[in-house]
């Protein structure tokens, strides 16, 4: 059974002239990191919302690990982690009350330890007890990921994990999603940094307009366009330029 | 548990945020202190009102020696004779008053006491002559006796109508008086009886008296303070919106809240958290209020709080008034998008509920229409809750009504703040 398994979706918004998603099928099989590319607009945020069962298809079947979300989106979220491109944190509470209130909220019972040797893996042990308004936009980003990773979930999916940050805090992201991918975690990747995409996915999906355009193994699509980057790819494919 | 977390998160939240802290606890306690300093003189009784009144007396007699003795013993008044140290003349006392240094004058003419009495002897010989026991008495070309009170254009109508109703009680009091005594005086006259005759007191034929609807209190007068701190604590406690709404918002626009719709059963949770943390907040308002009104006003020298004996009821009343409030911050939160929209809608809505609900001045002297819609106001809803528990001393079951009006509208506010929320989650 595939992590993600998306058959002819569509989802038009109300008073929108035009699908968000139209006609979308998608495969994500289990341990992939799977990169969704494409510009503003292009339907990523609809497709991960629909995921999540926190947006309901129109027409299609959606699957995530065999449960629809729409039906068991309790059930499926517990099984999916999400890191949003917002910083979505409480900005008073200090680093480690976020991340123990996050842990409650999720059921679980706040590992003193665990969190701190988190916090320490991303280099924010030592601001543990600063608030996170006062935190950088880099160590708002690694608190961000770490936040969307305390249940331990089977599917990670990043929206602009490395937006704005630090040379040193994106090496710590990306190590640390190669080492989870590498204990099994599905992960779906969204990011501006085509570089990035190109080096951790296995494979890429371009969205444009709400249809996906263009699929499949990196390498494979470089080989295919005839290129050595994802981006020329892209504008290819596209036909635009890159405002992903 | 969860919910515990959310409190907890809130509460921390709160803590740390010392402007959010002096709105809620800080501006209602200022608010009901300057509201109930300021009112306070148009909710006092006159007797306790001392009033400055220039007064030139010219008749230097019985009558205007009555009439002055009898406005400077009332307390309510307090004549002003001199200016600057000069006897006051009547183009003076004009003055002064047409130039708003005072807001009345008292001009008793010359001759007063004796034309009165002129106007009596005439009186009692035309009474007597209708028995006849006497002749008829000679055509009356005396001139009647005008006291004359001059206002300011400023003072309060209310003022004025008392400061006339007291003036003419006392004439017509002096009236009497110098009626009684010129009756006994021909009669005796005419006996020649030179006993002194009895002189009945005509004042106190017919008493009108007021009595306290209920008892259990030895003194008690709705005044500023009794007033003030339920209305404005009803005020403070809708306000709660504000940060409510704001801090909803706010999540929601930094994606916090999305966090929250994407973990597993956490958002009923988190918004139940919100609820009553937000709840013990109103709550703790209340009871700050309470506590303005009992110990600091009087140390103002405002009356002090009346909230009378049953605790339980006072914590029923708060705990009504709470969820309503709170409710209606929840529902606010839901129906609007942005921070402005909320923050706008739920301050203007709250000060309409709040001036239609009685809060500025009681429900009572608005005009009938705003009478009949401070019966959809909430904020009327509480006070006269806590007037019920506070004055009238009610029991439970004729509390029942104000306390389902309040409920009914928290569940339909809740109802309408989980469709709204819920909206967001799957479209």
């Amino acid at each position: 059974m595939p992590a993600i398994l998306i058959d002819k979706v569509t989802k038009q918004y109300a008073g929108s002239t035009k699908p968000a998603v139209r006609d979308l099928s998608l495969i994500i099989e289990r341990g992939e990191v799977y990169g969704l590319l494409g510009h503003n607009g292009a339907g990523k945020s609809t497709t991960v919302m629909m995921i999540c069962g926190l947006l309901r298809a129109d027409s299609g079947s959606l699957k995530v690990f065999g449960d629809d979300p729409a039906q068991h989106g309790p059930a499926v979220r517990r099984r999916v982690g999400v890191a949003t491109q917002d910083i979505a944190l409480f900005p008073s509470l200090t680093g480690l009350e976020n991340l123990q209130y996050l842990c409650r909220m999720y059921g679980l019972t706040p590992d003193h330890n665990k969190l701190m040797a988190l916090l320490e893996r991303f280099g924010l042990a030592a601001d543990a007890g600063k608030r996170a308004d006062s935190y950088s936009g880099g160590m708002k980003r690694r608190l961000n990921l770490i936040a969307s990773v305390l249940h331990d979930p089977e599917l990670l999916i990043l929206d602009e994990p490395t937006a704005g940050v630090d040379v040193q805090s994106r090496a710590m992201i990306i190590a640390y999603l190669r080492e989870m991918n590498a204990k099994g975690m599905t992960i779906i990747y969204s990011s501006h940094i085509l570089e990035e995409v190109e080096k951790l996915c296995q494979r890429v999906g371009f969205l444009s307009e709400g249809v996906l355009i263009e699929q499949g193994p990196t390498a494979d699509l470089l080989r295919k366009y005839g290129t050595d980057s994802l981006e020329n790819v892209y504008l290819t494919v596209s036909g635009r330029s890159i405002d992903v | 548990m969860k919910v515990l977390a959310t409190i907890w998160k809130e509460f921390l939240t709160l803590r740390r945020d010392p402007g959010g802290m002096a709105l809620i606890f800080l501006m209602p306690v200022l608010l009901v202190t300057v509201m109930s300093l300021v009112e306070d003189v148009p909710f006092r009784d006159y007797r306790h009102f001392s009033f400055d009144i220039v007064c030139v007396n010219e008749d230097h007699d019985t009558l205007g020696d009555y009439i002055e003795q009898t406005l400077a013993s009332s307390g309510s008044f307090h004549l002003v004779k001199e200016y600057e140290g000069k006897p006051l003349t009547k183009a003076t006392g004009m003055d002064l008053v047409s130039s708003g240094h005072y807001r009345a004058f008292l001009y008793i003419p010359a001759h007063a006491t004796q034309r009165l009495n002129g106007k009596t002897a005439i009186v009692v010989q035309s009474l007597m002559s209708g028995f006849g026991i006497m002749d008829h008495p000679e055509r009356d070309t005396t001139e009647a006796v005008e006291i004359k009170v001059v206002f300011d254009p400023v003072i309060q109508v209310n003022v004025k109508q008392s400061l006339l109703y007291a003036i003419e009680k006392i004439v017509a009091s002096a009236e009497n008086k110098v009626l009684m005594a010129k009756f006994s005086e021909q009669v005796k006259k005419m006996t020649g009886n030179n006993d002194t005759m009895p002189r009945p007191d005509l004042s106190k034929m017919i008493a009108v008296t007021s009595e306290k609807s209920y008892e259990g209190f030895d003194e008690l007068a709705m005044n500023s303070v009794q007033h003030n701190v339920p209305a404005w604590a009803m005020f403070a406690m809708f306000f709660i919106v504000f940060p409510l709404a704001g801090n909803f918002i706010k999540e929601r626009e930094d994606g916090s809240l999305l966090r929250m719709r994407l973990i597993a059963g956490s958002r009923f949770h988190f918004i139940a958290g919100k609820y009553v943390f937000h709840f013990f907040v109103c709550q703790v308002q209340f009871v700050l209020m309470l506590a303005v009104g009992l110990f600091l006003l009087p140390l103002l020298g405002l009356p002090r709080l009346v909230i009378g004996n049953e605790v339980l009821h006072i914590a029923l009343a708060a705990t009504c008034i709470s969820l309503a409030a709170t409710a209606y911050g929840m529902a606010v939160a839901g129906a609007f998008r942005t921070h402005q929209q909320a923050l706008t809608f739920g301050a203007i809505s709250v000060v309409l509920l709040a001036a239609i609900g009685g809060v500025w001045v009681p429900v009572y002297v608005l005009p009938h229409a705003l009478q009949v819609a401070s019966s959809i106001s909430p904020l009327s809803w509480g006070l006269e809750l806590c007037n019920d528990v506070f004055l009238r001393h009610t029991d439970f079951r004729q509390m029942l009504p104000q306390i389902g009006r309040l409920l009914i509208f928290a569940a339909g506010c809740l109802g309408l703040a989980y469709f709204l929320h819920n909206r967001q989650n799957t479209r």
